[in-house]
């Protein structure tokens, strides 16, 4: 936007400041960097030659499975990527951590359920494996595997996982990794026509996917990001809650792949509805309400980040405010709209984004940055065009 | 300040015993579902598994010789009838004693089994034919579906047959294929004329 940028910051402010780093995947100087790397070829080799095995996959019910659930995935990547609050997590972590999921966690998951039966059926009977040995294996297989994408991520310096919001972002694209290669699998193992494929992305997509891994793996994330950044908590509290919500996500992926009322309704029928919604929508909620717990923490950091590390004439105190959370930005649009018309809410919205990316610039790479200065002179000129327009001066 | 690649350079060298330890823990977990859960379930058949390379006489006219590995399942295999074993998730039954229909062949057989299956999204594949060890007619068949496998064998000696059916996850089919191959071929059955 404007190539000058004068003297930026408040002399005292943002130097005082000890900024983090920005977060970034590739380390080579991390023996797990190079871990996940291999883990990743490896795993990604057998899941390729698994997937392909087929000879029955028509290639035509393939391709369209694999632009169905692309779609799918791009949707479910928007809206939460969309949805962080004030920081934007990059995207080489995101699809590190979908490749995680889909990849290893997927393909040690696909050999260890097997084994698992196995022994379960030895061990206990075969009668007890047909109708429980999916429902543990599948819960304490895949729990523990997806999970480990997120130790990985935080064994990795340069990932930088420094908040629970962090570890819940990352463990929902984990989960979101898992859950789009299992749903391509059952759409191209079952489908031979178009509107079966369709109906794939109806079941496993909205009607089941809703509150499946992705929402499982996002509580488990939580608690991993709980454990190792909040040590402003007692360790055993840390603990209490990471063990509390995998147990959590445990049971009720247990509960989804368990016969537990699964003979109730007839496929579409009201009970087979009730059912889906007995066993899904209590993740969900507990996803939710811990999401808004850690937004508050979130936002009392960053409320206290500004106040204290950024120049004001950058972040006045109503602009501040008004950022603190969804509802306070859009009403900071509309009252800009009401007061110059479509262009100035369009200049709020523009400035709104550039405060918020340059106070996460400034956190992880200080004040004195190129990015927090090419940032800090974009949010000048669109305070000048927010005046020009007709906003008043705040 | 610092350029952003020096801020955080407490774990950054490759042997930093943080590094090390992670990807050691990391690998270890792995190991455990790549290999160790494999081995707990060697142990656990412990000393439950058929006398390998001896024949197993499924019915007085029936017999055939599991391979390596495979657990007998006393619990659903019923004495002259059928004989169920288990190995790495599949489950296989041999059940002999059967006889085919006046004029029906055991391809027609295969095809009444291969559409019997009420599930509308499974791929069933081709009947092939192959010989026993002894000499004797047999076909299989291949059916798929979302992630499992049913293979499916018959083998006949006049109006007397046996089937050999195995399901278990498309996975582990690698594991098991050559097993269930060799134990087909194996299979022998004794019967009057056709």
């Amino acid at each position: 936007m404007s190539e000058t940028t004068p003297e930026l910051t408040t002399p005292g402010l943002a130097t005082a400041h000890e900024p983090s780093g920005r977060p970034q995947l590739v380390d080579t100087q991390s023996l797990v960097f190079w871990l996940f790397v291999a883990v990743v070829a490896f795993s990604g080799l057998h899941l390729f030659h698994w997937v392909t095995a087929n000879p029955l996959v028509a290639p035509a019910i393939a391709w369209l499975a694999i632009v169905q659930w692309a779609i799918y995935a791009g949707i479910f990547l928007v809206v939460v990527y969309r949805h962080q609050l004030f920081v934007k997590r990059p995207l080489s972590l995101t699809f590190a951590a979908m490749a995680w999921g889909g990849v290893v966690a997927m393909w040690f998951s696909i050999e260890a359920d097997q084994v698992l039966e196995s022994i379960f059926t030895q061990v206990i009977s075969p009668e007890w494996n047909d109708g429980w040995g999916l429902a543990v294996s599948g819960a304490t297989n895949e729990e523990i595997l997806k999970a480990l994408g997120l130790v990985v991520l935080v064994l990795l310096p340069l990932a930088r996982v420094k908040s629970s919001l962090d570890g819940l972002y990352y463990g929902m694209m984990v989960g979101l990794g898992f859950q789009l290669v299992e749903d391509y699998t059952y759409t191209v193992g079952q489908s031979t026509t178009t509107d079966e494929v369709l109906g794939f992305l109806y079941l496993r997509g909205l009607v089941a996917g809703l509150w499946a891994h992705a929402v499982y793996t996002g509580i488990v994330g939580f608690g991993i990001g709980y454990l190792v950044t909040r040590r402003d908590r007692p360790m055993a509290a840390r603990i209490g809650v990471a063990v509390g919500l995998f147990a959590f996500a445990w049971t009720m992926h247990f509960v989804w792949d368990s016969p537990i009322l699964v003979d109730w309704g007839e496929r579409s029928s009201p009970a087979f509805y009730t059912t889906i919604l007995l066993k899904g929508v209590p993740a969900l909620v507990v996803l939710l309400v811990i999401l808004r717990w850690g937004r508050g923490h979130e936002r009392t950091d960053w409320n206290e980040f500004v106040e204290q590390h950024i120049d004001p004439s950058l972040v006045p105190a109503d602009d501040r405010t008004s950022l603190l959370d969804h509802g306070g930005r859009k009403a900071a649009r509309r009252a800009a709209r009401a007061s110059g018309g479509r262009s100035a809410g369009r200049v709020r919205k523009h400035l709104q984004v550039a405060q918020l990316r340059y106070v996460q610039s400034v956190m992880e790479e200080g004040a004195d940055s190129e990015r927090a200065q090419a940032l800090a002179a974009d949010i000048r000129e669109l305070q000048s065009w927010a005046r020009a327009v007709g906003e008043p001066a705040r | 300040m610092a350029a952003p690649d020096q801020l955080d350079v407490r774990h950054r060298d490759l042997f930093e015993p943080r590094s090390l330890i992670g990807a050691i823990a990391v690998l270890a977990v792995l190991s455990f579902f790549g290999i160790g859960l494999r081995a707990i379930d060697e142990a656990v058949k412990g000393t439950s598994s058929f006398t390998v390379g001896q024949p197993v006489a499924v019915t007085p006219t029936t017999s055939f010789t599991p391979a390596q590995d495979w657990i007998p399942d006393p619990a659903q295999t019923v004495d002259d009838l059928v004989v169920v074993a288990h190995r790495n998730g599949w489950e296989m039954r041999v059940i002999g004693g059967l006889v085919l229909q006046p004029g029906q062949s055991l391809e027609d057989y295969a095809d009444v089994l291969r559409d019997d299956g009420g599930d509308p999204s499974a791929r069933v594949g081709d009947v092939e034919t192959f010989v026993t060890a002894g000499g004797q007619h047999g076909v299989t068949w291949e059916t798929h579906r979302a992630n499992d496998v049913s293979i499916g064998y018959l083998v006949a000696d006049g109006d007397d047959f046996a089937q050999l059916q195995a399901d278990g996850s498309s996975a582990t089919l690698d594991s098991v294929e050559d097993d269930l191959n060799e134990m087909a071929k194996s299979m022998a059955v004794s019967g009057g004329e056709s």
